[in-house]
């Protein structure tokens, strides 16, 4: 029996067959069965690389800020605006009270929970983030918009979507460590959109500019079991289960300090390096993991975030060498 | 009593739908981005401004430009630009750096009558040291090579100079007054305009009162982060006073009226300028050019209220 779970975080790239057919004349018909193909495909061979948890890739997305605001009442695209360097994304305003237009999610979870053999996780893109990434022109404050947000939109989706099945549920914020001084208002609104959710709730928050020093307090308070989270991007390629090797996984200390009784999901890929991680670095960072924490058990593996940036074999080479990681720091532990 | 009024934008302005295209799609772009630098500039021109910003649209952040112009620096990973959702590349003073005669040319745009970049103690907070060790001496260093570009510009026609200094609201400056003292002085005797140190991002009244004290001609103040009445402890401090009222992170428009409203609460003897918050690249490039539009409105409006 195993150890350590393991999950992917999101994004991949998707298949340049999809992108050039979506393109094309053909009809809408068919292009929604190219989408339910390159679903299909991201789906088993994520099943097949040997992953616990699944999704699709987020094949049928765009982005995970596009694809929401797209679909809530009160958003208004303005424009593409700088992440960094060539990087853009498309951003929009609030321009009224925000409300639920549709379900952005639910066809494409049927599919996969149809489909899937392991369990899903389904990320969704959370309400502070939404809000942080939105140009407020409409609400008083950031606050009221996000907290709109998180009661009229995110928590309808989760419920529908515990209705057709869901069972964990992997709620996006990588905006929120962003403004530390909103730690507080963060936790009230995450709670606010997962008020009534049955369903396991995990989170995803990456690319912290703290090391998570500002999210760490606020977890006790966070109704969320599970933490994936970013620490391969800041690690050394060394080998070794000792401080000075695993510089990128000093946030583990704090996570013991503040989370002991949850999970956390450990990224060990780095997404933004095409460097595919040898199992024997995988397996180091496990076991510095463990090491810190105490318990295997709440110690899952990941990538750090998505690996939408990576070509597709890229991406499926890292899964990979995370798995045999994984068996090896199993292997070790036993 | 207020001697005069004065608009402008400081940093780096959006690219168009059109350019961000381009820049996906071709290897080789720096023609391209020049070009529309040029067009802001005639933006600027036919709206009337007297203060022409050079949009450094060939700036991927504002210290690449700067760290590829000189020996010694490198260029690193990512990291979030404050509070933002935009990031910059690090650079890493690897070696005691210097300048590559001719190099910043290339970013700099013809027709522009003011630019920007990082202030030394700014710089010092956001890269990385890997040659200085101590940071009083790095932030000398930083100096000398701000100073440098500085010349340079100046030698270029350039006549403002807005050092872009976010980092005194959330970097401790405590303990090194004197180095960046220095270092802006380096800076000031190297460039013969004017020269603005305009912060942002925070509010923070003890690095308001520390750069009145500077050898600078001018303070910008996010006015967004800032309140009213915090200017009142700079007014006639002897320095211009540049009231960043029109704001970068935001597509609502803002009214002359809450403009003016704010200018007449300001007593100086020295010049004012209204200018923006931030940097528009924060805003998709349409909304920046409305923006621009209002700047220059403004200028008439103020001139009529006094």
């Amino acid at each position: 029996m195993s150890i350590f779970k393991t999950q992917e975080i999101g994004s991949l790239k998707k298949p340049s067959w999809l992108l050039e057919f979506l393109r094309s004349s053909a009809s809408e018909e068919e292009k929604k069965a190219a989408l339910d193909d390159a679903s299909f495909v991201n789906l088993k061979m994520l099943e097949h690389i040997g992953l616990d948890f699944v999704y699709d890739g987020e094949a049928r997305r765009v982005e995970m800020y596009e694809l929401p605001a797209k679909f809530i009442h009160g958003f208004e695209f303005v424009g593409r605006v700088r992440s960094w360097d060539n990087k853009y994304y498309k951003k929009a305003r609030v321009i009224d009270e925000v409300s639920f237009v549709k379900n952005y999610h639910l066809e494409e979870f049927i599919f996969v929970k149809e489909h899937a053999s392991k369990t899903p996780k389904i990320p969704v893109t959370g309400a502070y983030t939404l809000m942080d990434w939105s140009y407020n022109e409409y609400y008083d404050s950031r606050e009221e918009l996000a907290l709109d947000l998180a009661k009229n939109i995110i928590n309808r989706i989760l419920k529908e979507l515990e209705g057709v099945g869901m069972q964990v549920v992997q709620i996006d914020e990588p905006a929120a460590t962003t403004h530390p001084s909103e730690m507080n208002m963060f936790a009230e609104v995450f709670n606010e959109q997962v008020k009534g959710i049955n369903a396991k709730i995990n989170t995803h928050i990456c690319y912290s500019g703290d090391e998570y020093a500002s999210l760490m307090p606020v977890i006790p308070d966070l109704k969320a079991k599970h933490f994936a989270l970013e620490f391969a991007n800041r690690d050394l390629n060394n080998i070794g289960v000792d401080d000075v090797s695993r510089p990128g996984y000093r946030a583990l200390k704090a996570f013991k300090e503040y989370a002991s009784d949850r999970e956390i999901g450990l990224g060990v890929l780095d997404v933004h390096s095409d460097f595919i991680e040898p199992p024997e670095l995988i397996r180091d960072r496990i076991l510095y993991a463990v090491k810190i924490l105490g318990d295997p058990s709440k110690v899952y593996v990941n990538p750090d975030c998505g690996l939408r940036t990576r070509k597709r074999e890229i991406a499926f080479a890292k899964l990979k060498n995370m798995i045999k990681g994984v068996k090896l720091a199993e292997a070790a532990l036993r | 009593m207020l001697k005069s009024a004065n608009t402008y934008f400081f940093g780096i302005f959006p690219r168009s739908e059109k350019l961000i295209d381009i820049t996906r799609t071709k290897q080789n772009y720096h023609e391209d981005l020049l070009a529309e630098s040029v067009k802001i500039v005639e933006y600027q021109k036919s709206k009337g401004l007297k203060i022409i910003s050079d949009p450094q649209i060939t700036w991927e952040d504002m210290f690449r430009p700067l760290a590829l112009s000189a020996d010694g620096i490198s260029v690193n990973g990512l990291n979030r630009y404050f509070e933002t959702n935009t990031f910059y590349k690090v650079p890493v003073i690897v070696s005691k750096p210097a300048v590559k005669e001719g190099s910043l040319k290339k970013y700099l745009t013809a027709g522009a009558s003011l630019i920007s970049f990082p202030d030394p103690f700014t710089f010092s907070c956001l890269s990385k040291d890997e040659f200085y060790i101590d940071k009083k001496a790095f932030i000398r260093g930083l100096g000398d090579l701000i100073a440098s570009f500085a010349a340079e510009v100046s030698k270029a026609g350039y006549e403002y100079l807005v050092l872009k200094a976010p980092s005194y609201g959330n970097c401790e400056f405590k303990g090194y007054e004197e180095s960046i003292k220095e270092a802006l002085s380096s800076i000031k005797n190297a460039f013969k305009g004017k020269i603005i140190a305009h912060v942002y991002f925070y509010r923070n009244m003890e690095s308001l009162n520390f750069l009145t004290s500077s050898p600078l001609d001018g303070l910008g103040v996010d006015m967004y982060s800032f309140q009213v009445d915090d200017l009142k402890k700079l007014e006639n401090k002897g320095k211009d006073l540049a009231l960043g009222l029109i704001n970068g992170l935001n597509t609502k428009m803002e009214t002359k009226e809450r403009v003016i409203d704010v200018v007449k609460k300001i007593n100086t003897d020295h010049e004012l300028y209204i200018t923006n918050n931030v940097d528009f690249e924060f805003l998709p490039q349409k909304f920046a050019l409305k923006k621009v539009d209002l700047l220059s409105k403004i200028a008439g409006d103020v001139h009529e209220h006094f």
